[in-house]
């Protein structure tokens, strides 16, 4: 059986695969599969899954990617993650695509889709849009219809009709992967030292292009070894961790903050972990997916909803997190992540709860002055409680 | 050109638009009877440029556009030391900047430069922008107002076929607008304790209408040679002083003067510029703190600017041949709203997008602008913050440099003036003019 080690080295290779060997290996041994990409942040993969399509999240091009073409098509005061993934498309790295979906989530994300429909032949280009107003109860049957219109247009893809049955199928077994995830993280926030941030970011971005049931698979194998890991507990701050909804850093950022504290929690890959809680098995699938994005899932700087404030969740995360202080990172040019950190900043000033302002670029290569800050933002805590 | 209009140009020479001052005093007007609105009882609301002013209006809310305050701002030359504010308040650079000029506002007490700006009792945003969706968290953060988001979806113009029933989508859509608007009409009724007189609402798209009807023609007006006046440089007057005054007769009266003018203007041969030589498209919004500065420094050379797509873009409904329809006032509104964004028929709003929405019709729409109005070259202005706006510049330029367009690429901001280099944008624009000098002149030798 792999070691804990070993598997995440395996995902970690996996995930920095401009390849996509993973999904084209899928698809040599699936050779009726279909494999749809989504952009971040959100998208309902149990439908995919139920149509027998592969869903995989195209989450841009990470810092190994050279922007060769992408930069001529794209405005410079663009985020990374849509000029990387315009790279990938440009560059022919998403030819296996049977369909790619994108959301108009933000400004930038809006004009993504539109490029590569522009730029990418043969790539088959939709768009899902979230109810901007979720503060409503209309956003339910709106999304309950659009989540209609995409099983549609995947039924199309698929060559057969998705039903019901078979969703609320795929709908039991992405609430086993939520569950596990959770457990994970639950872990984490107990016993940081037993599994860290940067090992829980790969394992859970291994969910993000594999099935669903070689993901299970690979969460329980992990999960049962991890009582018997040898580590031990060192006196580092404990940090919640916020910004990245949508583009990702690179794991050796998040290494570089875990050098100096324990992430006890985050917002890494969100998309994978919005919905918080089971989503309902009985009942009408689509109509229980279009609920839970409304009213069981974690904020995001995208989703508007004000309901409720989203400081009150990150503080409630810190609260439950027993952190000591929360690391406000968005990425770069990413407007809606640079707007919340603001309010975000606000509010646990208020609270007498320490935070780090910083940025962070999928790109980024050097990661000296993340640990160096962050080192003399912990400095400061540990100084102040002592 | 002829050689009679010619010869009356130069004898005319340029002349600003007296209905550019007008738009002025209008504006500044909006805002100096802000505060006393407030104190007659009045509620404020805070609503966006392509908000339901038509709507609103039936609820005698007095209307703040943040958009146009922070594009006050900036044109008066102020904006700086409030984008600093909000800067030193946490907010970064890379925030649409119209964004932090306002947080400027708000942190300086309210005192804008045309008056003294109440705090909103509602605010309300709609899906022209996703900004403007933070834009509203960040207002809601600074007056803890009540928010209304009105949602209309986007759809993608799609290359393939739509695999599902598109026109079916777009009814599915047009239903949700239209309750959404009537949940807005339950909150306005609650807030203002006025009940909602759907006559009232068939009046104000009545005058909707009518504005509808003259914005067409008078930005039609700008196919004569030369034109009567410049897209950017009063077309963007005009527009402020239009959406100060929606849905009303003071914006019906606004926009027959503004018609009158320019049909004088035109049997005069006034042109916007002393001698007309080359007319161009201005993609996007203006750098507003040098508002004048750089649409003269074409001028200086001749080109003048004939089209924007904020035409069409900065006044909804107005784009559209087709009118309010006032039997079914409330559904013909969401229609209005929706057919922005809908990939369900293209080339009904195709003039206004700026490349993020109609796939490879972006560029025939371009290109058939382009024939419209008999230009000679686009400019894309590509604002640092506006990432709605500018997104897709590269790209067109690519494809549509390809189609043998001449392009010229300026970069600034719309309200932070840091973004501009004057060496630069006059580099620019001389290096852009002489290439489209080089141009005309082998056409003529060709032609001969
Ligand atoms: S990273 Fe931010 S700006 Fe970029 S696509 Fe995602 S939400 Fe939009
Ligand atoms: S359209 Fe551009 S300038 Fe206007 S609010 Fe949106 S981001 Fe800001």
């Amino acid at each position: 059986m792999a070691t804990i080690d070993e598997i995440v080295q395996r995902c970690q290779d996996q995930v920095g695969d401009l390849a996509f060997g993973y999904v084209r290996d899928w698809k040599k041994r699936n050779p009726q599969g279909k494999v749809m990409g989504y952009f971040p942040v959100y998208f309902p993969a149990e439908i995919a899954h139920a149509g027998g399509i592969l869903p995989v999240a195209i989450l841009g091009g990470g810092n190994r990617i050279k922007l060769k073409q992408a930069d001529a098509h794209m405005y410079s005061f663009m985020c990374s993650i849509c000029k990387s993934t315009v790279e990938l498309g440009l560059s022919g790295r998403l030819a296996f695509l049977d369909l790619f979906v994108g959301s108009p989530i933000c400004d930038a994300a809006r004009h993504m889709p539109n490029l590569m429909q522009r730029n990418v032949p043969g790539l088959t280009i939709d768009l899902l849009y979230y109810p901007g107003n979720l503060r409503t109860e209309l956003a339910i049957p709106y999304l309950h219809r659009e989540f209609n219109r995409i099983r549609q247009l995947l039924e199309s893809v698929a060559g057969h009709a998705i039903d019901d049955e078979v969703i609320r199928r795929s709908v039991c077994l992405y609430n086993e992967s939520r569950r596990l995830v959770r457990e994970i993280y639950a872990i984490r926030r107990d016993s940081p030292w037993l599994i860290l941030a940067s090992e829980c970011y790969l394992l859970v971005r291994a969910g993000t292009f594999m099935p669903v049931e070689e993901h299970i698979d690979l969460l329980r194998e992990v999960l049962a070894q991890i009582p018997d890991r040898h580590a031990r507990p060192i006196d580092k701050i404990r940090v919640v961790y916020e910004g990245a909804f949508c583009e990702q850093p690179p794991v050796e950022f998040i290494q570089a903050l875990e050098e100096v504290c324990y992430v006890v929690d985050d917002d890494f890959l969100l998309g994978s972990r919005l919905i918080r809680e089971d989503v309902p098995e009985d009942g009408d699938p689509l109509l229980n997916l279009a609920c839970s994005y409304r009213d069981r899932s974690h904020c995001s700087s995208v989703q508007h909803d004000l309901r409720r404030l989203k400081s009150d969740d990150l503080l409630a995360k810190c609260r439950s997190a027993e952190a000591q202080a929360v690391i406000l990172s968005p990425a770069k040019f990413c407007e809606p992540g640079l707007d919340d950190q603001v309010h975000h900043l606000k509010r646990f000033d208020r609270e007498g709860i320490p935070s780090l302002q910083m940025e962070f670029q999928e790109r980024m290569k050097d990661f000296d002055g993340v640990r160096t800050q962050t080192e003399t933002f912990a400095e400061a805590i540990q100084f102040y409680a002592n | 050109m002829s050689e009679q209009t010619a010869a009356q140009v130069a004898v005319n020479g340029a002349q600003p638009s007296a209905m550019r001052a007008k738009a002025k005093t209008l504006v500044k007007n909006a805002f100096g009877e802000a505060w006393k609105a407030k104190e007659a009882g009045r509620k404020i609301c805070y609503c966006f440029v392509l908000g339901p002013a038509e709507l609103l209006r039936c609820f005698d809310m007095y209307l703040i556009y943040p958009e146009i305050s922070s594009a006050q701002m900036a044109a008066k030359k102020t904006s700086l030391p409030y984008i600093q504010k909000a800067e030193d308040y946490g907010y970064s650079a890379d925030t649409c900047s119209y964004v932090t000029a306002d947080v400027g506002l708000y942190l300086s007490g309210n005192q804008h430069p045309l008056g003294h700006v109440p705090p909103p009792d509602l605010v309300i945003n709609d899906t022209l922008c996703n900004t403007y969706y933070k834009w509203t968290e960040v207002i809601h953060d600074f007056w803890k107002c009540p928010v209304f988001s009105i949602d209309h979806p986007v759809r993608l113009k799609r290359d393939e076929k739509y695999p599902y029933d598109i026109e079916e989508t777009y009814q599915q859509d047009k239903q949700y607008v239209v309750k959404q608007l009537l949940e807005l009409i339950a909150e306005c009724e609650k807030l203002t304790g006025i009940k909602f007189d759907p006559e009232r609402f068939r009046k104000n798209l009545e005058f909707g209408n009518q504005m509808s009807a003259l914005w067409c023609e008078i930005i039609d007006k700008t196919r004569n040679a030369p034109t009567p006046f410049d897209a950017v440089l009063d077309g963007y007057g005009y527009i402020a002083g239009m959406n100060t005054h929606k849905g009303t007769a003071e914006g019906v009266a606004y926009l027959e003067a503004v018609k009158t003018e320019l049909d004088q203007r035109i049997v005069k041969g006034t042109g916007a510029v002393a001698e007309e030589r080359f007319r161009l498209l201005w993609m996007s919004a203006p750098c507003y703190p040098y508002f004048r500065k750089i649409p003269e420094m074409f001028h200086q050379r001749g080109a003048t600017f004939v089209y924007t797509p904020q035409f069409m873009q900065g006044t909804r409904g107005t784009y559209r041949s087709k009118m309010y329809d006032l039997e079914r006032p409330l559904e013909s509104y969401a229609e209005s709203m929706l057919d922005y964004f809908h990939g369900r028929n293209p080339r009904q709003a195709p003039q206004w997008s700026m490349g993020w929405w109609g796939g490879k019709d972006d560029i025939r729409n371009h290109l058939d602008l382009m024939r419209r109005f008999n230009a000679d070259g686009i400019v894309f202005h590509a604002i640092k913050s506006c990432r709605l706006n500018s997104g897709g510049f590269a790209d067109l330029r690519e494809h549509l440099s390809r189609e043998g367009v001449p392009i010229l690429m300026l970069e600034s901001d719309i309200a932070d003036p840091r973004f501009f280099s004057e060496a630069q944008v006059k580099n620019r624009i001389e290096a852009f003019m002489e290439g489209l000098e080089e141009r005309k002149y082998y056409r003529a030798r060709a032609a001969v």
